[in-house]
Order: C-alpha cells, then sequence, then structure tokens
C-alpha cells in the first residue's frame, strides 16, 4: 500500500464521481428502508410482548434470533432461502423461482439487513414500553379513548425516544454493514460504500480514495447519532421528575377475536421468517442432492460434516475460534474488571464516559476500524499472528464487557462496602467477598458477549488474517466461495451451537429485555 | 348527573389469594364514600373494579340500577384519579385536559372554554402550557384531578389521591377536595389507608380488612360505635383487654382479666357489641380508645408504666395491667412526666358507658395487626 498524504483531492474525485455519489444514496437509502423495515416487524412484536401469555418465552426466543446469529450466517441464511432453490418457496413453479431477482439485488440485501437488525429496534422498544409510567394508558381508558386512540395518542408519543434511538443504532449498523452485504449482495455495479472502501484498498489500491469514503461515510453516521440522541434528550426533556418504575400491570380483559387473530398471524409470520431461513441451513448440512422445490430434501446424510472435518479442517477452525473467543474473553474481562470498578466507584462520570465509548462505536462503521486496523496491523507485521487476531478481536469486544461490568458494579449499594470496611476489612477483601460475588453474573455476562462477539467476527478477522489462523467465519467464507453449500451449512451449524445456548440461557432464565444492556 | 352504586357479593380471587370475598355494598348518589384498610384489604381492587380495570369472578356492580361489569373502562361513567397520577408526560396541561373531551368529540370552542373553567376551578389558571415535569407535586395532583372531572363523570374515583403529597399539602387539598365535592355533588369513591383523612371527609366511612367489609356507617358512628374489634382498632386506636365474660343479665356484663384473679368489671348491657347475645363464660376484648382512660386513684385498672412517650399536645402512657398492655393519653397539661416514670404503680378508670365489648373470637388474628402504619 502507498503512503498517501494529506490533500483534498481525493474527495474532489469523490464528490466528481457520480459512482461514488450514486453509491452514497444508495446506502443512505439502504439505511432509512432497513429502519422503515424494522420498525414496521419491532413494533408490532413489542406491543404484542407486552402481555403475558402462553409460550411468550418462546415468542422471545425466536425474535432474539437473528440477534445473535452470526453475521455471516445470518447472511448465508438468508441468501438461501431467497434463492431460486429456497425450500421456503417450493410453493412457487420453478419458472417463477427463477424469475423473482432477490438475491445479487437491492431487494435481497434489504431484507436481510432487516432479518438481522430487527431485534435490535425490538429490544430498545420493549425497553421503552416497560419504562412508560405507570397508568398512563389506563388514565386514556378511563377517559374513553379506545385501543387505537390510545396507541396514536399515548403510546406511540412516548416511544419516540426510544425509537429514535434504536433507529439510530440500526441506521449506522445498515449503512456500515460489511459481511453481509459482502455474501447477499455480491458484484453488482452500483454498491455500498462499505464495499467500496474495501475495493479501494485492497483491489484497486487507492488508500486515499477509502480514506475519504470512510471519512465520508463517518461523517454521515456520526451526524445521524448525534441528531438521534439530540431528538432524544429534546423530546423527553419535560419528562423528569414523574414516578416511574413500577411496571404496570398486564392488562387483564381477554384481547377480542380480531386482534387474537392478528397476533396468531404475527406470530406465525415471525416463526416463518426466522425459523425458516435457519432450520433451511440446518437441513441442507444434513441432505444430500436437495435441489430445492421441495420444502424438505429427499435424502439425508452426515458426509458434508465429515467432508467439512476431513478436508477443510473443521475442527481446527472451530478450535481456533474457540481459542480465539475465549482469549478475547478473558483479556477483556481482566481489563474490564479493574477499570468498570474504578469507573464505577471512583467517578461520576463513569457512566457517562462509557456511555461516549459506546455512542462512538456504535457511530464507527465497522469497516473504518477494520480497513484502519489492517493498515496498522500491516505495518507492525501483526497480520495473521495469534496476538494481532486477538488484539483485534479484543478492541471490538472491550466495550461489551465493560458495560456489562459498569452495570453490575454500579448496582451495588457502596454502603455495603462501608459495612465491610467498618467491619475491619481491607481493599483487597472487601472487593474479593462483598462486591465481586454479587457483581459475578452481570461481569459473566459481558464475558459472554464478548465470547460472542469474537466467535462472530468476520470483517477485521477477513482482512488481516486467512493463512495460518483461519476462524471458522473465515474457514465458512472459503467453502461457500468453492461453491460446497451444504459444507458451508455444516461449518454454519457448528458456528451457532454457542449463540444458540447464550439465547436460550437468557431467555429462559434472565428475560429477554436484559439484552438492552448489552447493546 | 350523579350515580347510585349497589355492589353486590362481589369476590376476587388472584390464584389462592382471595382479595376481595362477597362484598355487599350501597355507595349512595352525591356523597363522599372513604374506603379505608390496611394495605392489601381489598380496597384498590374494588375501586379498579368499579372503574373497570379489574373484573369481578362473582357478584355484580350495579349504576343507578343498570350492571355496568361487562362494560370496559372506556364505556363507563367513571374517571378515575390514579395513585401515582398516571400524568401523560409528553402533554401540556392543557391537553391533559382536553383529552377526554376530544374522545367525546366537542368542538373546538366548547373545549376550550371548558379547560379554561376547569383551571380556575382547581386554580392552575396560566400553567395550561406546562408539561407534568415542569410541576409540583401539588399542581400535579391538581391536574390529575381536573383531567377526571373534565368530562363530568357520574362517579369520581380516587385511589390514595393525597398520598404522595407532605403532611401539610395533604391537609389543605383534603379540606379542597371535600368542598369542591359538596359544590359539584359528584359521587365520590375515595380510597385511602390513612385513618385520620377517612374520619375527616366522608359522609359514608366502609373499612375493609382481609378483603371484607367490617363495617360501613358514617365517620362518627364508626368511630363510637365500631362493630368488630378490627374496627375499634384501626380507627381511633383502641386498647384491646383480653377479659373471660363472667356473667350477663340485666345489671350488666361482669367481666374479669384471663391472665389473672384480678378485680372484676360491671360494664352496661349496651356495651356489648357481639353479633349473638352474650354466653357467660366467652372470652371476649373490651375496646376503649387512649383518649376515654383517665389517671384517676379511684380507677378500677390498676398497673405499672411501661413507658411514657411525650406527642405534644398530650402525653401517652404505656400501661401493664393484669388485662394485658395498654396505653393511655394525657393533657400535657397535668402532672409532670415523673410521675409516670416506667416502673411506677398508676391507677386508670375508664367511662364504663363508651366501652365496647367483642366476643374474642370474632376477630380472628386480624385485631392484632393493629392499624396500619402511614407512609
Amino acid at each position: 500500500m502507498e503512503e498517501g498524504g494529506f490533500s483534498a483531492a481525493s474527495y474532489a474525485t469523490i464528490l466528481s464521481s457520480r459512482g461514488f455519489r450514486t453509491d452514497f444514496a444508495f446506502t443512505i437509502a439502504l439505511g432509512l428502508g432497513t429502519v422503515i423495515g424494522c420498525t414496521v416487524v419491532a413494533l408490532p412484536l413489542a406491543l404484542l410482548l407486552r402481555h403475558n401469555f402462553p409460550g411468550r418465552w418462546l415468542v422471545w426466543l425466536v425474535a432474539l434470533l437473528p440477534f445473535v446469529t452470526p453475521h455471516i450466517i445470518a447472511a448465508y441464511a438468508v441468501r438461501l432461502a431467497l434463492s431460486p432453490a429456497s425450500p421456503l418457496l417450493f410453493w412457487l413453479p420453478q419458472s417463477n423461482r427463477e424469475g423473482i431477482a432477490l438475491v445479487n439485488a437491492w431487494p435481497g440485501l434489504l431484507i436481510a439487513l432487516i432479518w438481522k437488525h430487527y431485534p435490535l429496534m425490538l429490544l430498545s422498544l420493549s425497553a421503552a414500553l416497560q419504562r412508560l409510567p405507570p397508568g398512563v394508558e389506563d388514565a386514556a381508558r378511563d377517559l374513553g379513548a379506545g385501543a387505537w386512540r390510545r396507541l396514536r395518542t399515548i403510546i406511540l408519543p412516548l416511544l419516540a425516544p426510544g425509537w429514535a434511538a434504536g433507529a439510530a443504532l440500526v441506521l449506522v449498523l445498515a449503512m456500515s454493514q460489511f459481511t453481509i452485504t459482502l455474501i447477499v449482495y455480491g458484484g453488482q455495479r452500483i454498491t455500498t460504500v462499505p464495499i467500496d472502501i474495501y475495493f479501494e484498498t485492497f483491489s484497486t489500491r487507492r488508500p486515499a480514495i477509502a480514506a475519504a469514503l470512510g471519512i465520508g461515510l463517518l461523517l454521515i453516521t456520526l451526524s445521524l447519532v448525534a441528531s438521534s440522541s439530540w431528538f432524544v434528550r429534546r423530546s423527553s426533556r419535560n419528562w423528569v421528575g414523574l414516578s416511574a418504575g413500577r411496571v404496570a400491570a398486564a392488562p387483564e380483559r381477554m384481547p377480542s377475536s380480531l386482534a387474537r387473530f392478528g397476533a396468531m398471524l404475527l406470530i406465525g409470520g415471525l416463526f416463518i421468517g426466522v425459523l425458516g431461513p435457519i432450520v433451511s441451513l440446518m437441513l441442507n448440512s444434513i441432505s444430500d442432492q436437495w435441489l430445492g422445490g421441495t420444502p424438505l430434501p429427499s435424502r439425508y446424510t452426515f458426509r458434508w460434516y465429515s467432508y467439512l472435518f476431513r478436508y477443510e479442517d473443521g475442527l481446527g477452525a472451530l478450535g481456533q475460534s474457540a481459542m480465539f473467543a475465549l482469549s478475547t474473553a478473558a483479556l477483556t474481562t481482566l481489563i474490564a474488571i479493574p477499570a468498570a470498578y474504578a469507573l464505577a466507584r471512583y467517578s461520576f462520570r463513569g457512566r457517562g464516559a462509557i456511555e461516549a465509548l459506546f455512542l462512538a462505536k456504535n457511530a464507527t462503521p465497522v469497516i473504518l476500524v477494520a480497513v484502519g486496523t489492517a493498515a496498522l496491523f500491516y505495518r507492525w507485521g501483526l497480520t495473521d499472528t495469534f496476538t494481532g487476531v486477538l488484539l483485534a478481536h479484543s478492541v471490538g469486544a472491550l466495550p461489551l464487557a465493560l458495560r456489562g461490568a459498569v452495570t453490575a458494579f454500579e448496582q451495588l449499594d457502596r454502603a455495603q462496602e462501608e459495612a465491610a470496611r467498618d467491619a475491619g476489612a481491607g481493599v483487597w477483601r472487601r472487593f474479593r467477598t462483598i462486591v465481586l460475588p454479587q457483581a459475578a453474573p452481570g461481569i459473566a455476562g459481558g464475558a459472554a458477549l464478548a465470547f460472542l462477539f469474537s466467535m462472530d467476527e468476520f470483517t477485521v478477522t477477513f482482512l488481516i488474517s486467512g493463512v495460518r489462523y483461519t476462524t471458522l467465519p473465515l474457514r465458512l467464507y472459503s467453502i461457500l466461495n468453492q461453491g460446497y453449500i451444504e459444507a458451508a451449512a455444516a461449518a454454519a451449524v457448528l458456528l451457532f451451537i454457542p449463540a444458540l445456548l447464550y439465547l436460550l440461557l437468557i431467555v429462559r432464565f434472565f428475560g429477554p429485555t436484559l439484552m438492552t444492556e448489552s447493546k | 348527573m350523579s350515580v347510585h352504586i349497589q355492589i353486590a357479593n362481589l369476590t376476587k380471587r388472584y390464584g389462592t389469594q382471595t382479595v376481595l370475598a362477597d362484598v355487599t355494598l350501597t355507595v349512595p348518589a352525591a356523597a363522599l364514600t372513604v374506603m379505608v384498610g390496611p394495605s392489601g384489604c381489598g380496597k384498590s381492587t374494588l375501586l379498579r373494579m368499579l372503574a373497570g380495570f379489574a373484573t369481578p369472578d362473582v357478584g355484580s356492580i350495579d349504576f343507578n340500577g343498570a350492571s355496568v361489569e361487562h362494560l370496559p373502562p372506556e364505556r363507563r361513567p367513571t374517571a378515575l384519579m390514579f395513585q401515582h397520577y398516571a400524568l401523560w408526560p409528553h402533554l401540556n396541561v392543557f391537553d391533559h385536559l382536553a383529552y377526554g373531551l376530544r374522545v367525546r368529540r366537542w368542538d373546538r370552542v366548547r373545549i376550550t372554554q371548558r379547560v379554561t373553567e376547569l383551571l380556575d376551578l382547581v386554580g392552575l389558571t396560566g400553567l395550561e402550557q406546562r408539561h407534568p415535569g415542569q410541576l409540583s407535586g401539588g399542581q400535579q395532583q391538581r391536574v390529575a384531578l381536573a383531567r377526571a372531572l373534565a368530562v363530568e363523570p357520574g362517579v369520581l374515583l380516587l385511589d390514595e389521591p393525597l398520598s404522595n403529597l407532605d403532611a401539610e399539602v395533604r391537609a389543605e387539598l383534603r379540606v379542597e377536595l371535600r368542598a369542591l365535592q359538596q359544590r359539584l355533588g359528584t359521587t365520590m369513591v375515595y380510597v385511602t389507608h390513612d385513618q385520620e383523612e377517612a374520619l375527616s371527609i366522608a359522609d359514608q366511612l366502609v373499612v375493609l380488612a382481609a378483603g371484607r367489609v367490617m363495617q360501613a356507617d358514617p365517620p362518627a358512628v364508626i368511630y363510637r360505635r365500631p362493630a368488630t374489634a378490627f374496627v375499634a382498632r384501626f380507627i381511633g386506636g383502641s386498647n384491646l383487654l383480653q377479659a373471660q365474660l363472667d356473667d350477663a343479665n340485666s345489671a350488666g356484663l361482669r367481666v374479669r382479666p384471663v391472665a389473672a384473679d384480678g378485680p372484676f368489671l360491671v360494664l352496661p348491657l349496651e356495651t356489648w357489641a357481639g353479633p349473638t347475645p352474650p354466653v357467660p363464660g366467652q372470652a371476649v376484648l373490651l375496646a376503649c380508645k387512649p383518649d376515654q382512660l383517665r389517671v384517676d386513684p379511684t380507677g378500677a385498672l390498676h398497673g405499672i408504666v411501661t413507658q411514657t412517650t411525650f406527642l405534644g399536645a398530650h402525653w401517652r402512657i404505656g400501661v401493664r395491667t393484669a388485662w394485658g398492655g395498654l396505653s393511655a393519653t394525657v393533657g400535657a397539661a397535668s402532672d409532670p412526666p415523673q410521675a409516670w416514670a416506667p416502673d411506677t404503680p398508676i391507677v386508670l378508670q375508664l367511662d364504663p358507658d363508651r366501652v365496647r365489648v367483642f366476643p374474642a373470637e370474632m376477630s380472628g388474628k386480624q385485631y392484632r395487626d393493629g392499624p396500619q402504619e402511614r407512609t
């Protein structure tokens, strides 16, 4: 890579290039489309999940599945589901299936982005619904307002700040998405800015142009995040000083049959939309010559797994992924515990610092971090080394571990430590006997997220390694490129297991809104 | 239009817990009915049932003779003032008061007129552009009240409307609320756990405990002639002396302490408050309020002082007697406290006409729980 000096020339090139201007417009449109799609999916779900009904946890589980699904699996599963060979489209005649071009076209990319990102909106909206002051809806009902009027005049206005926060997050993630775009939307004339950045860096080798593109994207995402937090603060400016906290009791009356029908329809759509792609991906890994057009494979086999293990070193890749994930979780937790304790205890601005870090992380497109890391690592000779990959993963995972620990420490009453001190315990003993046992669940939660982040990581790893260190996502991508879709599906199933375990644990034992703390 | 409410055999269970057990009650039109009881007695559930937010398992609620228990809250002529006000953070005061009127499709001019009237009524004129977060606790309370009054409800329901305010504002607002009710002539049902508040404003006072109506009467009747030992204890904080009925005849009730062969007392027959005639030998409870006991050397209750507490206007003296522990209040102007130092013998006189005698088994465990601490 050549060294580029500072000059405005690359900005002029971008501004004068019709292709780049179109790509920026496309990227922004894609982001806005994703936000709209996520809202359309998440809002009715959030309203539904407010009510208590048998099997609610299962609906939560399915609704949050895309949230924990590694990006590369999400992209691959949606790509399969939208391709002409999709088992989900078995009811369409062959000719029609060939006719609909969803994959490698913007509709497919948009669907994949919505699929992966709507849970963030759902968590945002659910948290906002939980924070509604008690009785606000009942008060409107008492004055004669029907369900629609209550939704329009009370619930939606009060959800606006929560929605804006979720929307900014989704917008930035969609606009800076690399992995999903690479897999679902390859080789098109009009593409997204992150793909442009990647090509300018590694293909056409014009780092100055890549940097300028990155700055342009960053400016857009930063201004979006800033205006969102401005809106959140402005709209809830007058909301302080009101008693909140008590969770409003679930409405007791049976819903109307129309509402029940709507709920069934929504749950049915959710199960097909989320489980369909994932289950057909899993079936693919055990199917023999499933050419599509039928809802189920005609013959089953485990030979793709033996192929994966024998010829693609699947176990080795899984082992490397697990090694990096464990090391990342351990390293970030070791840094996070003292840092978070100091922030939570000795600084009044601790919370603000973590929020700022998170805001910065959320506002910075992943591809920029990846390209920047790659450039530095090439210079330092860290590419394709254990240290390099571990460092790259840890930088991304640290905010997750840190936030888990800060939340855990902040929830501890300071008086408990003072009581221990009063009883004669020194700093270390207080920390070991009083603080750590109670903060352990929060710290473990942060560590689990760091682990999952590392398992999922594709973008940076893809740019800085691949020969000596090939993690499972990289291996999956390379198998995919060779066209062995069933073997790739087998690799995806392996990669999926830790995320599934995590989700099951969270939803069943801790409650799904716990996850709002995590992103 | 004020509404007369008839509640019959209302029962509500949540799982194994019975919240309301066979409640039958009349709420007279244009009067202020106060429901009072310790927390968990079912008073809030009863109020929410009147509003339509909870449905009874069994029983009926009639408004002016028409059954309402199948109507949802939005179709009942009730307006509820919520305990924590449930104001809408995103709407200003004007929009709060106009909300119910807009639902009823009033035109703009009439709404403005009505809101102006309401602002004047509750003393919030000039604050119509404020949001709830910019108002004090007392002002928020007035917004909640005006919002409920705006739609001219047939029944105004108030769920502990003053519990969030400090003592001074509370006393002031309760007088205002009472005056407003008398001026508007609305049927009001008011829930509180504060017995002083309940006594001071009610036309009808309903004492609830463990999901049952203990007594429904005017406050003075409840105070002077409590129907159960629980009511005697909860309203006015009566002492409950454990005794045994030796004899009951035309001369009166002869009772003596359970614990010891102490001196007996003879009380007028009218003091008997049991549902069935007294039976000699049965265990009874004598209820007498602390302010009905006097320090009097010729009295019948001999005891030892255990504790003396200064309460400003008077002293409260704890006394251990053969009848059990009891407390008496004595004006602060009388004897200096040294006379009632702990372990000093003391003799108290009780006014036999104002004692109430209850059969002991009737009150179960409830009387021991005593009145709730105010929060």
